[in-house]
């Protein structure tokens, strides 16, 4: 029976099983902690997986080496990023031993962001479960391990070749945050992934169920990662808004997106949740919600140039951009850049907002901010540079 | 595999990528020691956690079954709980030792109300204060 499935298809069966296990990870876990129910979810998900591996058919040998190579560099590195310790993991570490997906929701550790989504804590986990202990090496693989669905997808969109210049790029930009327990590097892969997935269904009307049903799924996980997240589903819900308004056509494909919009249920029901238990975000003060601060904030021009400076200083940042413009020098693919770029502009400006209203000190938020979430705009500039030019030779 | 092997471009591409990878296992902290013991649950993370006082704490809390401690002031360091907001603070308040105590010891929770301290050795402390134990590094006191 499987032969008779087309390789495509196969692709995207196999990346809608390991998103939607994700997903219901998060959901049993969300319902009660029953310890037999996450670790069948959490083996199924390990087994699909050794399917991508070994199974034949699917033949991208270069991707597959590159998984498991850089599955031994991350069983193989401390966790010794500030935030893998003393966010990520330390919320993985409280949900497993208290047994409960809303076990942050306390006062303890305020410092720890305990109002941050806890999708990929919740794999961790899983995944910790499954061993039967705690220790601070490995639940950081369960991080890399959710990488796994957009790069298995990655096979289906490009041929060998450019499957390979995809993961020189991918893993030139990505470099540390795919080993290092951080969650900037899936916040960063599922923002260029629900964008293509945008563009596939909207623009290009690839008229396909499963590119539906992988869009909200990794919409869903997108805004589970982190708060960034659900500022990129806003981004991308107002440039499906304004695609429609642009062709006249208010209406059109609403069923596809309505089916998108809830997405966003189960952030929204993790906020709902945090409010109740009175749990808020620290860097939300509730100074910008004075209209002065906000005003003296938003225009004070020495912080604007400080932040771009930031920005203009990050090579990698700087290389995207002069390779989306060569690409549509090249191709003359006005879709793709003009989506591309209209997303990565609205995700720049939100940045340049959030970064003008946090309570802190600019130079020193940038300093430690700056290149991890300017990665996201660099990684989905290169993505839909790369697809242009692929698109192009395909022809 | 042999789509790679065939063709004189993408064998570059594919050197191109093993030399990406190997260069993030360069930059990393990668020790085969860490590796061999990824799935061990009783191995110290000593490359992980880079102040030894750490470390030791959770050998004092657990030997003494502490459930609930408290830090003395200098181990908490100046300034809030949070940290921080500039660069002077995280410098000035060093809350790396503090922080990290607490999630490394977790389940065993950080507690202002409890009797139970720990303090750096060369502390000084009251006389009113009862020692339980000590190690290299830190002193654990009932106050």
């Amino acid at each position: 029976m499987l032969n008779q499935i087309k390789k495509g298809s196969k692709i995207e069966i196999v990346v809608s099983i390991l998103s939607l296990l994700i997903l219901l990870n998060y959901f049993v876990m969300f319902i009660s902690y029953n310890s037999y129910i996450i670790k069948t979810i959490f083996s199924v998900y390990i087994l699909t997986i050794l399917f991508f591996l070994i199974y034949k058919p699917l033949n991208f040998f270069h991707l597959k080496i590159t998984l498991i190579a850089l599955m031994v560099i991350v069983l193989g590195n401390p966790t010794y990023a500030w935030d893998a310790w003393a966010i990520w993991l330390f919320h993985a570490k409280r949900i497993l031993l208290e047994q409960s997906i809303i076990a942050q929701l306390d006062e303890y550790a305020l410092w720890s962001h305990n109002d941050y989504p806890v999708i990929a804590p919740a794999f961790a986990t899983s995944f910790a479960t499954l061993i039967g202990g705690w220790n601070n090496i490995f639940p950081k693989f369960a991080f890399l391990l959710m990488f796994f669905p957009p790069l298995i997808l990655t096979i289906k969109i490009f041929n060998v070749r450019y499957n390979l210049l995809f993961l020189i790029f991918a893993l030139f930009i990505l470099n540390l945050q795919l080993v290092s327990g951080l969650v900037d590097g899936l916040v960063a892969i599922y923002f260029t992934f629900s964008s293509y997935l945008i563009y596939e269904i909207f623009i290009s009307k690839q008229n396909s169920f499963y590119n539906l049903f992988i869009a909200f799924c990794f919409f869903i996980i997108l805004s589970l990662l982190k708060n960034e997240g659900i500022v990129m589903i806003i981004i991308l819900f107002l440039i499906l808004g304004a695609i429609n308004i642009s062709k006249e056509k208010i209406l059109q494909n609403y069923k596809k997106i309505v089916f998108l919009l809830f997405s966003i249920v189960p952030i929204i029901t993790w906020k709902i949740i945090c409010i109740n238990y009175n749990v808020k975000n620290i860097i939300i003060n509730s100074s910008i919600f004075n209209f002065n601060f906000f005003i003296n904030n938003i225009v004070d021009y020495n912080s604007i140039g400080l932040i771009f400076k930031f920005f203009i200083l990050d090579t990698k940042f700087i290389l995207s951009i002069i390779f989306i413009l060569v690409a549509f020098k090249l191709t003359k693919n006005k879709n793709n850049f003009y989506f591309s770029l209209s997303i990565g502009i609205a995700y720049l400006f939100s940045l340049v907002i959030i970064f003008l209203i946090v309570p802190y000190d600019l130079a020193w938020t940038l300093e430690t901010t700056a290149s991890r979430v300017i990665m996201s705009i660099t990684l989905l500039f290169t993505f839909f540079g790369l697809l242009q030019i692929y698109k192009k030779k395909s022809l | 595999m042999k789509s790679i092997l065939k063709n004189k471009l993408n064998l570059f591409l594919f050197f191109l990528l093993t030399i990406n990878i190997l260069y993030i296992k360069n930059i990393s902290y990668f020790k085969l020691e860490i590796l061999k013991n990824s799935f061990n649950k009783d191995w110290i993370p000593v490359y992980s956690i880079y102040r030894h006082e750490v470390i030791e704490s959770k050998y004092l809390l657990d030997k003494n079954r502490i459930k609930k401690f408290n830090l003395s002031k200098k181990i908490i360091g100046p300034g809030s709980s949070y940290c921080c907001k500039s660069t002077e603070a995280v410098e000035e308040s060093d809350k790396y030792t503090f922080f990290r105590i607490i999630t490394y010891n977790y389940p065993s929770k950080f507690d202002l109300k409890s009797k139970y301290f720990l303090f750096y050795k060369n502390e000084e402390t009251s006389k009113e204060c009862e020692k339980i134990d000590e190690g290299k590094y830190l002193k654990l006191l009932k106050c």
